[in-house]
């Protein structure tokens, strides 16, 4: 047996081998807890991650849902506005080039909704009025929907011929959450284009219009009246585009005559089939499918007689007040101190009688087109027209009544910022 | 005098006893952790479906189905566990024009052999979504409703069926109306 001394190396080596040890599990310790780190953080930077991007989608939607809104605002508005001042803006001096996007999608996902003020004003609406009908519609937390009109790009950009145009919608919706690689991305876009048509097809050309092949009118005494004002008193177009009926003219007695008056330049009875076919809008109304599609459609429409757009389906009496656009199928007697302020359209089949003190201010249409079915067959149209009745053109109550109809959606599509024109 | 080494015979049992009964509780407790993995993955699975195709079927279904209702084709139409969207909306101008043969225009969608399902334009159905058991579609004014259910891949412990989770989606086809004047589309 060694010999061991109280400070020999078997003594000596005790101390250190539990030294060791204790480094030992301090350095495990700390491997572990930066382990754990590491895995918190890339725990939490993949959540945060997941979150983001979970935002960004909504942002997106929302951005998206604004956007429709201001094409259904758009819609809702272009029935009101004057199609050439709006394209040309507000103070009339044209924009260079052509804009149709109400702002670039690099100013939208920068821009404070609040604040935003557009470059150029061509394409911003103008109602008839010649009021500015705002640019757009504004939500809570700054959400927005800013639209614009062009023209379609078969006409010059100014001037509107066939009443369709091109709106486009931007809707910006704020980021939920900031995206520190891009800060000065604030705002989630969104594009929207439509293209749509105001309705002025019906647009009248005298105070009585007559779309129809014979005519049966009649006019009883020399207290009624029909006052094209500045348009003819009554125009009349054939199907068929033979010469206008003679029957026509016939129907007035010469003592009858002072009980129609039209603008100095105008014949009382004009034929306006010329003027239909000169305008892409309005020649659409000599078309088969124009006016069974109307009918077929107008209940849908109808918004009662209190609602500015009305539908009488059935035959009968009136004797109350309307303003706006209304249309009637089958026999109608207007009678008693009746008052229809805006466009009377008559479908047909029967007759339309005017007596005692009714009356029509603004214009009406007479077309006897029957049923929807393939083809168009127009009836004899029948009026007659007595006592005190009386008819004027006022232009006022037919652009009133026009506005009333809903524009038509012709197209409707999503747009990239690489689809937009540039941004412009 | 020598230090005694090792262990005796009963302690050398004892401790193989002992050890065995913390290994089996050890081994239970990582089963059930397994289990518990397990389903949470099923569920995980199934749900995720339920959260994505709400997504997906709106980047599909809304333009398909987002046309004027008096157009020349069916645009929606429902039978029981299928839907047909239909509109002609995209074209060489970016606009309608007059045929539905551009991708996305014609779409249908149904459930059968426990996916979903789709065809585009004049294709077979192609699986899209796994584990959807049912599609129930409705349609009222200008919504779409539908009704998607999936199951868990299969039985979750203790269970004799998979589980199964509803969602009910609701598309707004604001374009799906008709019109006074006649549209048509852009030639």
């Amino acid at each position: 047996m060694k010999p061991t001394l109280p400070n020999g190396p078997t003594a000596a080596r005790r101390p250190d081998h539990a030294s060791r040890l204790r480094g030992f599990v301090l350095i495990a310790a700390l491997w572990l807890l930066v382990l754990m780190g590491l895995l918190g953080t890339l725990c939490y930077w993949t959540t945060l991650g997941i979150w983001r991007m979970e935002r960004r989608v909504e942002g997106q939607l929302e951005a998206r849902l604004w956007a429709e809104n201001g094409i259904e605002y758009a819609s809702s508005l272009l029935s009101t506005i004057d199609l050439n001042a709006t394209l040309g803006g507000p103070d009339g001096i044209p924009c260079p080039g052509t804009r149709r996007n109400p702002a670039s999608f690099q100013d939208a996902v920068q821009l404070a909704p609040g604040d935003w003020e557009a470059s150029c004003d061509d394409g911003f609406p103008v109602t008839e009025g010649g009021a500015s009908a705002g640019k757009a519609i504004h939500g809570a937390r700054g959400r927005m929907a800013a639209i614009r009109f062009s023209n379609n790009s078969e006409e010059d950009p100014r001037r509107d011929q066939d009443r369709v145009v091109l709106v486009r919608s931007l809707g910006v919706a704020p980021r939920l959450t900031a995206a520190p690689e891009t800060p000065e991305v604030r705002n989630s876009a969104f594009l929207i284009e439509a293209r749509l048509r105001q309705e002025r097809a019906l647009e009248p050309s005298g105070a009585i219009n007559i779309l129809a092949d014979e005519a049966s009118l009649s006019w009883s005494g020399r207290a009624f009246s029909v006052d094209g004002a500045d348009h003819a008193a009554i125009a009349a177009a054939t199907w068929t585009g033979d010469s206008l009926p003679a029957d026509l003219a016939d129907s007035v007695a010469v003592s009858q005559i002072g009980s129609f008056q039209a603008d100095q330049g105008l014949p009382l009875f004009m034929d306006f089939r010329l003027d239909l076919l000169s305008s892409p809008d309005r020649q659409r109304i000599l078309s088969p499918g124009f006016w069974s599609h109307f009918r077929l459609r107008l209940p849908d429409f109808d918004r009662g007689l209190q609602g500015g757009l009305a539908f009488l389906s059935e035959p009968g009496d009136f004797s109350a007040s309307f303003q706006g656009f209304l249309a009637v199928a089958g026999e109608l007697r207007l009678k008693g101190d009746a008052l229809v302020r805006g466009l009377l359209v008559h479908l047909g089949p029967g007759r339309v009688e005017m007596t005692d003190r009714a009356r029509v201010e603004g214009a009406i249409w007479l077309t006897n087109a029957e049923e929807p079915q393939p083809g168009l067959h127009a009836e004899p149209v029948s009026f007659a027209m007595g006592d005190q009745a009386a008819v004027r053109f006022d232009a006022a109550a037919v652009r009133e009544a026009l506005s009333q109809l809903p524009a038509t959606r012709l197209g409707w599509r999503i747009l990239f910022p690489e689809m937009s024109d540039g941004g412009l | 005098m020598n230090a005694q080494k090792g262990h005796s015979l009963v302690e050398t049992l004892w401790a193989l006893f002992l050890g065995t009964i913390v290994l089996g509780a050890l081994l239970g407790a990582v089963r059930h952790a397994q289990i518990f993995s397990s389903d949470l993955d099923l569920l995980l699975e199934r749900d995720g479906n339920l959260w994505l195709l709400p997504v997906l079927l709106s980047q599909w279904m809304t333009p398909a189905g987002n046309m004027r209702s008096e157009g020349q084709w069916e645009g929606l139409s429902i039978s029981e566990n299928t839907v047909s969207a239909r509109s002609d909306i995209d074209g060489a101008s970016g606009f309608p024009d007059g045929d539905t043969s551009d991708r996305y225009e014609n779409i249908a969608l149904k459930c059968s052999g426990g996916s979903l399902r789709m065809r585009s334009g004049g294709g077979g159905f192609q699986p899209v979504s796994p584990a959807v058991v049912s599609l129930r579609p409705s349609w009222s004014g200008r919504i779409l409703r539908l009704e998607i259910t999936t199951a868990t891949a299969r039985p979750l412990w203790r269970r004799s069926a998979p589980s199964l989770q509803t969602v009910e989606v609701l598309y707004a086809l604001p374009n799906y109306r008709p019109t006074l004047f006649e549209g048509g589309s852009e030639q």
